[in-house]
This record gives structure tokens, sequence and C-alpha cells, in this order.
């Protein structure tokens, strides 16, 4: 059903060859569906027409001719077959004297089948918007008058619409009287306005089905499985349009064309639009995704908008398949690559990126005087193996973990985060790491990992967590109500829950009454309930099967996450760390991965992923894939070929994004030569060592270090706002540390280095790069013009923490 | 060019002409731009929700001219005036209408016109045209069974015999919503879509059907003394439709106009003097029956009002709401006694008890809520469907109160303890339900369309009743007892329904035959057992 069976004619061809074809006659035709079978009297197909053009494709629909070889089996009105008797038929699709034959089969035409609720009708009133959050879908209804939101529950909005209020929305005797049909028509005073017009094909379904006396959902009615969309990909030029066509498929078996019903939605309304029958229009450069959503199951269209055509596109270098996959989408899009980046730049980047650290002046120098080839390729491994690694990445695993001692009081709090760093030093694979925590037990205090349950309580928030940390799925919304824009239902939701349910965690008197010690510990018995359907849901991982665990559900859980065939632990886990080294994930926001937002490089993070399973979930294995592809080394600066991407959604040259609050406190540090003193730790320990948030500092604060609350990347902010540039600026914060007695200016000056060497000290110390002459020339000069050497080498290194390319990472 | 001008002007001219000859007018053309656009907010019954309508209603000619607090028009002046500004004005905020894309500019520009002619009147449609009863136009194509236990013995009616049923093709039916005695239980009056019927409980026929009632009947009431017939329906969202009947010559004594909205439930005061009417344009009307006249709003809810009772000396009266609560007021000044809360779904149905110490109150909050009138408390919630309850009717002697379920059951209740009696089952989602006079007889009101008569001791099914269009202006009805024994509003109707007999069509003449006995129905409603029906060979 889904092959497209191509026609291609040779005299075409031909014709082509001999370069005499004129541009509105296609060389080939493509037809979807296939095949047709129209089964029911209300069944109907659009049929979709590409027509492949010398220099592109486009859709053709709307010119072509259809005939049919047997009169009278199908009707056919603006490319939709409707049935009108039972039989066979082939219907022939004509474009610019190139044809196509689709066979076509009839039942059940005239077949008295009464209209289904759950399948026909609420599709339309969610098509039509009454359930949509706004409206009758929203928690209390609409002007008395409530649905489920999206039309999740069938078996809710039944009577709502048939039998509260004593029936007064429906007039069986009489469907028209129905304020029903009466209200979306305006017949009526609607506050929703006009939502559909009298004898609309809503309008008629609506009236069928009160006519066939309004036939009840059951429980056993088969809900949709998948959707297949047509075309799946389509590159468009400005004003061109396409229809889409999609199939729905459901439980029993039965799949049919729901492109009247579907909903669509463009993703970025300023490259593609999209109207309510499902017509795109091209519109500007870019690329986005059209957003198809039918009956609870949700699917994309990937529109693309090449920004320019690329004569000859360059031979570009590259260094492994992480720049094959960006070069592929960069053709597609005609867009050219930014020059590589200096070494100075580069070495800057590795060591803010892997360690959170600035690089010693002495090391850049050596880096930079290195002439080996493969220098960048050392210093990527050299970096790798600092110790700061283990500081810095246990920093990120404890935003994400939520480690905070709030929640976890200060014990566990420093037995989880001791427990991370343990396994940082160790080299512990990520699937294993996950594992230890998933299948966590016991006292909070001895086993680190047992503070995960911890952070978040109950079965229905560990699973939330869970989804959302180590698998990048938010399903928080099918707690109560079918995910709007995604595929997961409440059956989901709590059949995730249903692996956490036999987990509970009691005190402990161990450490004394007070000693605030918890204990994780498994029940032997306990089930998740259905709040909506009733019943025990058994355990099974999102789109996994059922599974069980005499000992311990969540082994099974571990297990299926970790399993090298999961299609989102090795994904959510790759497309994070590419976000926090490249600037923006491939999916962005990074713990939002979900089918209606796709990621800007699908193959390169499948591709990435796969590296990952393979590495055995080897965490600098997949560092040291991203540092030293061509594509992370690229200059930050836009260039022509590719400033059009202004987001930089294609990596085409480096991101540049300001360093995160731990990094610029130490980095302030290192070139002040002081060291902040944080309560409650011991002189020396840096930003990117503190265990938790409720260290206080209010820099950290202000520059957005996450509180650790919620389970977000979102938490972590990189927002500018007025209080960091006063901090920087005019706040004493900056002075006292210039200032301070032992610190770099101090230093330098009582070794009374020539007033040049200083300067260059203090470049490397900030900007991790040697001043060039001129820069070297007017620093000499202020400070010379300065009252005292010493103010002028403050002013200088007071202006240098002050410039953005000190306060970016670049 | 010049000649272009001119015939520009001249254009124009005819235009005008042509605009002054046929100037707008509120109810030819202004009124309908406001039903579209504007009058779900702006609408009278929305006035005293400022918060929706801003103080200002569009629904009639008189409150367009009076504005809100002031005029929102200056006649003549088009682009002075406040109405064509908002429609204008590009501040999303102040733009009307509110959230919703703005009007196109031949409307705004037909409305401008409008108020620069002087916004007249125009001629106000006759209202009774927009009520009278559109002829149904639906073909009616599903099958309506009823069931009996007589089995047709061997031989009779083709060799084997088997049991029968009546199907006719009437559905789908409106849901029966509505059931009342009569004071001396000698009648029962049913209410389903357009129609009330009068049910003769002696012979099992429909004494009177009638018709023309505004939509759902959702309540019909005898008053205390058997002489009047309320019955309550209406138009959702438009208005409701209030009438007596004289009972006996059914002459309709009086429409009863004001609510906004259909009427949902009715309750005479015990001397008959008052009628207290709940609907779902959020008020309670207390109507004087001998004059004829509204006595008093109550505006208390803030949503659909469900049910109304007043106590037993009508000094207070009680009313329920969507908005989840239950207002006791004094009847005669609307004073506010009590307010019953803590619920957390729609209150649907309330009853006094006899004596007035108590008030019943039940729902989607599927409990029986008991409270006490002279104190407030809430003295037990026990029982319920489980699901929705839609009606609750004590008996006349206080000893029982019967409950109409979503479960598709009766439930009879111990009046004094709130124990649970019995459970009837009914077999439909049930709307309705009243204990007659006499204690001898409960009847249901239900999804199907059909009313059912059930012996109250023994929870047994007596009678089925239904009515539905018939040729041209006719109402159709038939009852039919549990033992096949029943009565049709015409000979011809029994026989005009398919008879089968162990699924097997048989002729219908010859089963209505034997069938159609007056007597047998009035023995069966007497409680009686009754022989099983022969068949002429």
């Amino acid at each position: 059903m889904s092959r497209h069976f191509t026609f291609c004619l040779a005299v075409c061809v031909g014709l082509h060859a001999a370069g005499f074809v004129a541009a509105q006659q296609p060389v080939a035709l493509t037809v979807h569906p296939a095949k047709v079978t129209l089964d029911g009297p209300r069944a109907e197909q659009r049929i979709g027409v590409l027509g492949k053009y010398v220099a592109a494709s486009r859709d053709v629909a709307r010119e072509a001719k259809f005939t049919c070889s047997v009169a009278a089996i199908v009707r056919i009105d603006d490319g939709v077959l409707r049935p009108v008797k039972d039989g066979e038929t082939v219907v022939t699709v004509t474009v610019g004297g190139l044809s196509a034959a689709i066979p076509v089969t009839v039942k059940n035409a005239t077949a008295d089948v009464p209209v289904s609720f759950s399948r026909e009708i609420i599709p339309i009133l969610t098509k039509a918007g009454c359930n949509q959050g706004a409206c009758h879908g929203s928690q209390h209804g609409r002007g008395g008058f409530k649905l489920s939101l999206l039309g999740y529950d069938a078996i809710f909005d039944y009577p709502q619409l048939v039998q509260s209020a004593e029936g007064r929305r429906v007039v069986l005797s009489d469907p028209e009287r129905s304020i029903l049909l009466q209200k979306p028509i305006l017949a009526m005073e609607h506050g929703g306005g006009e939502r559909f017009k009298h004898s609309s094909r809503e309008y008629e379904f609506l009236k069928r089905w009160l006519e066939d006396g309004a036939p009840a959902p059951t429980a056993k009615d088969p809900e949709a499985t998948g959707l297949e969309v047509w075309p799946a990909h389509r590159v468009m030029v400005p004003g061109e349009t396409q229809q889409i066509l999609v199939k729905a498929t459901w439980q029993d078996g039965r799949s049919e064309d729901v492109t009247a019903v579907a909903q669509y939605d463009s993703l970025n309304e300023s490259v593609a639009a999209v109207d309510n029958n499902g017509r795109i229009t091209a519109k500007s450069k870019g690329e986005t995704h059209i957003m198809i959503r039918f009956c609870g199951q949700a699917s994309v269209v990937q529109v693309t908008l090449p920004y320019a055509r690329v004569q000859n596109y360059p031979d570009l270098p590259r260094n492994n398949f992480v720049d094959d996959k960006l070069t592929a989408k960069w053709k597609e899009l005609g867009i050219t690559p930014s020059p590589a980046c200096s070494d100075d730049e580069f070495f800057r980047r590795i060591h803010l990126d892997t360690i959170g650290t600035l690089p010693t002046a002495a090391d850049v120098k050596a880096f930079l005087a290195d002439k080996a080839p493969d220098k960048r390729k050392k210093a990527i491994d050299r970096v790798l193996n600092r110790p700061e690694f283990v500081d810095f990445w246990a920093l990120k695993w404890g935003d994400l973990l939520r480690i905070n001692r709030e929640f976890l009081n200060e014990r566990g709090m420093w037995s989880f985060h001791n427990w991370v760093r343990g396994s940082l030093r160790d080299g512990k694979p990520l699937d294993e790491m996950v594992r230890d925590i998933i299948t966590a037990q016991g006292s909070t205090f001895t086993e680190g990992p047992a503070n995960y349950f911890m952070v978040s309580r109950g079965a229905a928030e560990w699973s939330e967590t869970t989804s959302q940390v180590f698998l990048g799925v938010r399903i928080g919304c099918a707690k109560c109500h079918h995910h709007p824009f995604e595929k997961w239902s409440q059956d989901d939701y709590y059949g995730m829950a249903a692996f956490f349910v036999r987990l509970g965690t009691k005190g402990s008197q161990e450490f004394g009454l007070f000693g605030g010690e918890q204990v994780v510990f498994l029940r032997a018995t306990g089930e998740q309930g259905h709040p909506r359907k009733g019943g025990i849901v058994a355990p099974h991982p999102l789109d996994g099967p059922k599974m069980d665990d005499a000992l311990d559900r969540r082994i099974k859980l571990a297990e299926w996450m970790t399993s090298p065939s999961n299609p989102f632990f090795a994904r959510n886990l790759v497309n994070r760390f590419w976000g926090y080294y490249m600037g923006r994930g491939l999916v962005e926001p990074l713990d939002d991965m979900r089918v209606t937002n796709p990621a800007t490089n699908p193959e390169l993070l499948d591709m990435l992923a796969k590296d990952f399973v393979a590495s055995k979930f080897s965490l600098k294995h997949l560092l040291r894939t991203i540092m030293n592809s061509r594509a992370y080394q690229l200059s930050s600066l836009a260039t022509p070929g590719n400033e059009a991407d202004a987001a930089n959604l294609y990596y085409a040259r480096f991101g540049i994004r300001r360093l995160s609050a731990e990094q610029l406190a130490d980095a302030i540090d290192f070139a002040s030569g002081t060291q902040e003193k944080y309560p409650g730790l011991p002189l020396g320990t840096r930003a990117i060592q503190l265990p938790d948030a409720a260290v206080k500092s209010y820099l950290l604060e202000v520059f957005g270090r996450p509180s650790r609350r919620i389970t977000c990347e979102c938490e972590r902010t990189v927002q500018p706002n007025i209080a960091q540039a006063l901090h920087l600026l005019n706040g004493d914060f900056l002075n006292k540390k210039i200032a301070a007695p032992t610190g770099r200016i101090e230093k330098l000056l009582k070794a009374k280095r020539p007033l040049p060497e200083m300067v260059e000290e203090l470049y490397l110390a900030t900007l991790s790069r040697s001043p060039r002459a001129d820069e070297l020339g007017r620093a000499l000069a202020w400070v010379r013009r300065a009252p005292t050497e010493r103010e002028g080498v403050q002013d200088l290194l007071w202006a240098l923490l002050n410039s953005r390319e000190f306060l970016f990472n670049h | 060019m010049q000649r272009i001008i001119i015939g520009a002007l001249f254009a124009w001219s005819i235009c005008a002409a042509s605009v002054l000859a046929q100037a707008p007018t509120y109810w030819q053309d202004i009124r309908p731009v406001f039903r579209k656009h504007c009058t779900v907010c702006h609408s009278a019954k929305n006035i005293r929700e400022p918060e929706v309508s801003g103080g200002l209603a569009l629904d009639t000619y008189e409150a367009f001219r009076k504005g809100s607090q002031r005029a929102i028009y200056l006649p003549g002046k088009g682009d002075a005036s406040v109405l064509i500004q908002v429609l204008e004005t590009k501040d999303v905020k102040k733009r009307m209408p509110l959230d919703a894309k703005p009007l196109d500019m031949a409307t705004i520009a037909l409305i401008r016109k409008w108020v620069d002619a002087g916004a007249a009147e125009g001629k106000k449609p006759d209202e009774k045209t927009e009520v009278v009863v559109r002829k149904s136009t639906k073909t009616r194509k599903l099958d309506v069974t009823l069931t009996t236990s007589a089995v047709v013995p061997a031989g009779v009616f083709g060799k084997a015999g088997g049991k029968l049923e009546l199907r006719m093709k009437v559905g789908p039916m409106t849901p029966l919503t509505a059931v009342a005695f009569s004071p001396d239980s000698k009648l029962l009056a049913t209410g389903s879509y357009g129609q009330a019927a009068i049910w003769e409980l002696s012979t099992g026929k429909a004494m009177k059907v009638l018709t023309n009632v505004l939509g759902a009947v959702n309540d019909v009431r005898f008053s205390p003394d058997g002489k009047i017939l309320a019955v309550a329906g209406g138009q959702p969202s438009a208005k409701g439709d209030l009438r007596l009947y004289s009972v006996g010559d059914w002459k309709l004594l009086a429409t009863l106009p004001g609510h906004d909205d259909s009427i949902s439930y009715l309750d005479f005061s015990r001397d008959g003097k008052l009628l207290a009417s709940a609907s779902f344009d959020k008020t309670v009307r207390i109507w004087n029956v001998p004059q004829l006249k509204l006595e008093r709003i109550l505006p208390d809810h803030s949503d659909f009002v469900y049910g109304v009772a007043f106590s037993p000396d009508a000094k207070l009266l009680a009313s329920c709401s969507k908005d989840r609560t239950v207002k006791l007021v004094e009847t005669a000044t609307g004073k506010g006694v009590f307010t019953f809360g803590g619920m957390e779904q729609d209150i649907i149905a309330l009853a006094f008890s006899r004596n007035g110490k108590q008030l019943v109150s039940s729902g989607y909050e599927t409990s029986l809520y008991w409270w006490n009138t002279q104190t407030g408390d809430r003295i037990r919630a026990q029982g319920g469907h489980g699901v929705a309850v839609n009606e609750l009717r004590f008996s006349n002697d206080g000893s029982k109160l019967v409950s109409a379920g979503g479960d598709s059951t009766l439930r009879v209740w111990n009046g004094t303890t709130g124990a649970l009696v019995k459970t009837v089952s009914v077999g439909a989602h049930v709307y309705a339900a009243a204990i007659s006079p006499n204690n001898k007889l409960l009847a249901s009101g239900s999804y199907d369309g059909l009313a059912r008569v059930w012996d109250e001791a023994s929870g047994r099914l007596l009678l089925t009743m239904t009515s539905f269009p018939g040729d041209g202006e006719m109402i159709n009805w038939v009852s039919l007892t549990p033992e096949g024994y029943g009565a049709a509003s015409s000979p011809k109707l029994g026989e005009r329904g398919q008879w089968l007999m162990a699924g097997q069509q048989v002729a219908a003449d010859r089963v209505w035959a034997g069938l159609q006995q007056p007597d047998m129905v009035a023995r069966a409603l007497r409680g009686e057992k009754l022989p099983p029906p022969k068949f002429a060979k």
C-alpha cells in the first residue's frame, strides 16, 4: 500500500536527454497510494500526485485528470475518491502526457454502518477545536459543557454530549435541532464562534451519528495505533504548495485515509505554513516540519527550502562521521561552513567544555608552539584525562539527578555526590551507572544512588523523572490526559509507574532518632492501578512489551533502558552531550525528544547513538568523537555561506555561548589569581566542585546556577539580566579580586615583570591567547597614561574581565 | 479621464440612492450580526454578570439603545460612536469581539451605515413565528422493540411457538425525561421532546398528548388539587417554555414567559398557590399560580439550576445547581438561609422530606446527602447509584424516597433512615422517577424514550408506554404489559409494527387482535396476575 509506483516514460527521458523538454512537462509521476480500498459508505481516499521535473519535483494533483475504468464505482471530487457501489475499478491519473493507474476496490459502499463515536466523531470534535484546552477541553469545561482534552476519553465524552444536563445538547428524534449542531454553525450564539458550516463534512457526520441513534463508544473500541504521512519530506521553493496525505491504522487492523480529519500545525510558520486541510505553502528559506495529529497519534512531514543553490559544492575536509552527516545536510540546504578556528580558540574551547577550566598560560604557549599535525587530537586526550573532568561532569550529573541537600539532607547529598564522582573517576560506562541508579536500594547514607528515590517521591514521579532524565521523554502530561503532541497515553504512563510501584522509603534510626537516614526498600507485592479505566496496569516501558521480574521489576526496566537496541537511551545521552559541546542540541530542548520535535539532523543523531552504543556507552569516547570532529573545530564567526541560518541549527559554525555560572566564577578566580571561599567548604574548593546549589554564592545565583528543584535542563539559564552586568561592571566584587594582595596583579608587580610581559600574561589568563600587536600597543599606552602602573594594569584586567571575549565560549 | 470621474460619481449617487431607499434596521440587518458575533456575551441573561457582558445587552433594540453605563452610539454619527470604535480599534485588548478575529470591513461598514442613518429599529419579527415547532423532516429508521413474556403456543402461527415482541421503526427516540402522577393516582403525565402525554392508568391509554411544547420537556407536574398540569421545557440557550394546562379539557391556561434557557425542574407549593421553576438560565422563578404572575426571581446560583423544591409549609425553597451547591432561601423574601456546599460535582436532584426537617440532594456527587434544614448540618451521605442521580422524590406520606439513576435503575430508600429498600432495574439511563400518591406504583422515564410503571411493593413491571410522531400532526402511542396486553392510539398501530415470534415475523393483525384488551391492561395496573393471551387460529 505504501510503496509508490513510479511511472516513467522512456520517450520523455529521451526528449530530456535531447534537451527539448518543456518546463511544464513532468518526466515522471509518483502517485500515492498505489492501491486503494474503500470500505464502508463514508470511506474516502485522497490521491497524491507528485510530478518529477528536470530540476525538482512538485505537487501536480490539482492539474491531474482522473478517469475511471468502470463507471459508477467511485466518485472523484477534487482528487478524493469516494465509494458509489461495490466493485473494482482502475483510476487513471494523467498529467502532462504521463499517466499512472491505481487499482481501486470498493466494499460495503451502501451498507448501513452506524457512525462510530470513537473513530469518526471524536476526530471531528478534536479537529473543530471543541475539546481544546481553551474551550470545552479545559479543566472545568466551557458554558457548562466539558469534554476530555483533545478527546482522549471517549467514554467520558459520550454522556457529556448525549445524556448530561438532561440530554439538552442533542435531539435524537430530530438531529438538526440539537444545539450540538446549531451552536458550531452559529445558528445559535456560541462563545467559541463558528467551528464549521451547515452541510459541511463535520456537520453531516455529526448529524448522521445522531440519526443513527448516537451509538455509544465502548471500552473495547479500537484505538489508533499509528500514522503514515505522505510525502515524508519535500524540498520546495517559496510559493509552492504540497498536499499532505495521512493514513491512520487502528488496533483492529483497519487503516484509512484521515487527511480530512487530521490536524496540521507548522513548527515554523515563517518557513512553511499549512492549512486546515493539510496543504503546505512554502514561504521562506530554511527547514521546518509540519506536525500532523490524529486520535492521539502524531507524525511530521519535513519541508526544506534550500538557502541557496551552491554550484560545485566545495570538497570539505572531514575528520570523522560527524562531518559527513553535517556536510550532507549543508549540501541539501545550500550552506557552507565557516573556516576552522584558530589553535588558541580551539584550546580554550576544549578546556571550558571538558573541564570547565581555563587553560594555563604555559599550556597555551606550549600548545601553540607544538608543530605536530595531530596536536589537537593529543590535546583532546590530555584534557579528557585531567582531574577536573570528574569535578565538571559531577556538577552536570548533579544537575540532572537534582542532588540537593534540601531533598536529601546533607549526608544523603554527600553520599550521592561522592558516588557520582567515583563513577566518573572510574570511567564507569553510562549504562552501568544508570543501571546502578535505577535499581538502587538501601541506606541513603551509604548507598549513594539510593538517594535518587528521595529526590522525587512515589511511583508516578519516579517514572516521570526516569523517563525525562534518562530517556529524554516527557510523559508528565499523560498522567491525566493523553499528551497533546505525542502518542503517550495514560496506559503508557502507568505502565512506567508500575515498575516503581513496589518501591518504598522509610526512616531509620541507625544514626540516632534524628539521624535522618532513610532506607529505600522493596515490597513483595503491590500493583499500579489505572485511575480512569480501573484495573491493574502491568509494567511495560514506553513502546515496549509487558515485562515483570519476581525479584525487582526495576531490573527489567534498567535492562530494557540500557539495551543497545533501546530507541531512547543512547539518543537522549548523545543529544545532551552534543548540546553541551555545540551550544544547541540536535533536538532542542535537550530533554524533550518526541516525534513532533524532530532533530535538525536525525541521521547524525542516529549515528552518534550507534557509535556511543558501540563504544559500550563510554562518555569519554563520545566526547572525543565530538571534539575531534571538524564541526566542533569551526570558527564561531558566520560567513555569507551560512549566516542565513541565524540560529545555527545546522552547525555550519561553532555555537557561541556565555560561560556557565560555575565556569565564570572559576575563570574570574583564575584570572585574578584569587580563590573564592565557599561557605562550609575548605578554602580552595572551586565552583565546579560544589556539591549542590545550597552553597551560597551571589555570582552563581545571578548567572543562572540551577537550584536543582525541577527535572529540566531549562532550570540552568544563560539568559542575560541587568544584575549580571552590574555585578561585573559596578560591583566591588571584581575590584576586590583584582586588587587582592595575593592576587595575580600584586604578584606580577612584586616580581617586577616588564609591562609587556604583564600585559601578555593578563591576556593569556583571561582570553587564553596573547594580545595582538595593536592590542598590546593600546594596552601599553593605556597603562602608561594611568596615574600609577598598579592602577593601569588593574584597569586593564577589569576591562578584559568585562570583555565579551572573556565572558563567552567562542 | 473626466468622463470616468463623472461616471464614477454617477454610479456612487445610484449607490447612495439605493442605500437611502433601504437603510439598514436593527431587526432586519443588525440583529443577525450581533447574534453571530456579540450576543453570546452581550445578552440580557448575562447582564447580571458584568465580567461577561460588561453590563451591555444587544439582543433587544431597547437594550441596545440603553447601552451599558452610557449610550454606545450617537445617532447619525457612526465614527463618533463607541460601537464602531471598539470594532475598529487596533488595541486587541479593547477590540470586539474579544479574543476573536475582527469583523470584516463590509460588516463594520454596514453597522456604520446603520448608525449614520439613525440606527432605526425596523420591524420586530413576530415572536410567535420563532416558537412554532417546525415539522420534523427526519425519517425514522431505527427499531424500537417492546418485549413481552407472552408465549404463543405451537401450532397457532405456524408449527413452532415462541415469545412475542413488537418492533417498530420509530427510532431514535428522544429520552423520556419527566413523569408525574396525578394527586388521585389515576393519571400519569410524561414528558419527552416537544410533547407531554397523559396516560389513564385504568386503561393504559394516552388520554391526551400535548404537543407544541418548545424543546425537551424536562418536567411535568400536577397541581396539588389536580386541576392544573404544568409542563416545562424550552429551547436550550434561548428561552424557557412553561405552560399551564387545565386538567380534563387540556386547554392551555397560560404560558409563563421569562426564563432565558430551558427549564429543568418544577415544584408546586402544597397549597397550590406557588409554582417554582428552575432553569438552565441559572435562576429560579417563583410564580403566583392564581394570578398567573411572576412573584420573584432568585438569581443566586452561578450555573445551571437543576432542581427546586418547596418545604411542606412553603416557607422555604431549596434549589440545587451545577455550581455544586444547594441553596435554601425564605420563599417570601428570597433571603438566604443556608448554602450547603462541600461537594465536588454537579447537584442534579433534591427533595424535601415530608416533615420539612430534612432535605436530600444528589447528582454527579453520587451519594445521597441528607441535610438538616434547621441547623444546616449534613446528617449523612450514603447510598446513591454510583453514577448520576437524576431525580429524587418522596412519597406523599414521606415513608419512601425514590431515586432515578444513571446506572439504569430506580432505587427506593427508607424515607427516615435513608436505608436502601429495593432496586428496580429499568434497562436504560433513568432520568425521571415518581411514586404514586397512593403509594402503590412507581414510574420511571428513561433514555430509551419509554415510560414504565412498576408495582411499588414487588418492583414488578406493570406497563411500558411510549409515544412518537405519526402521520401528519398525529402523535401515536402504544402501551404494553409484560404479558403482552396492550393499547394503542389506533387499532392499526399495533398492526403496523412488526410482531416477531421467537425472531420470526408473524401476522400482526392476528397477534394484535389477541392482545388489544383494555380490561386486561386495567387489571395489570391493579397489580393482578393475568392469564396468558389467547390467539385465534
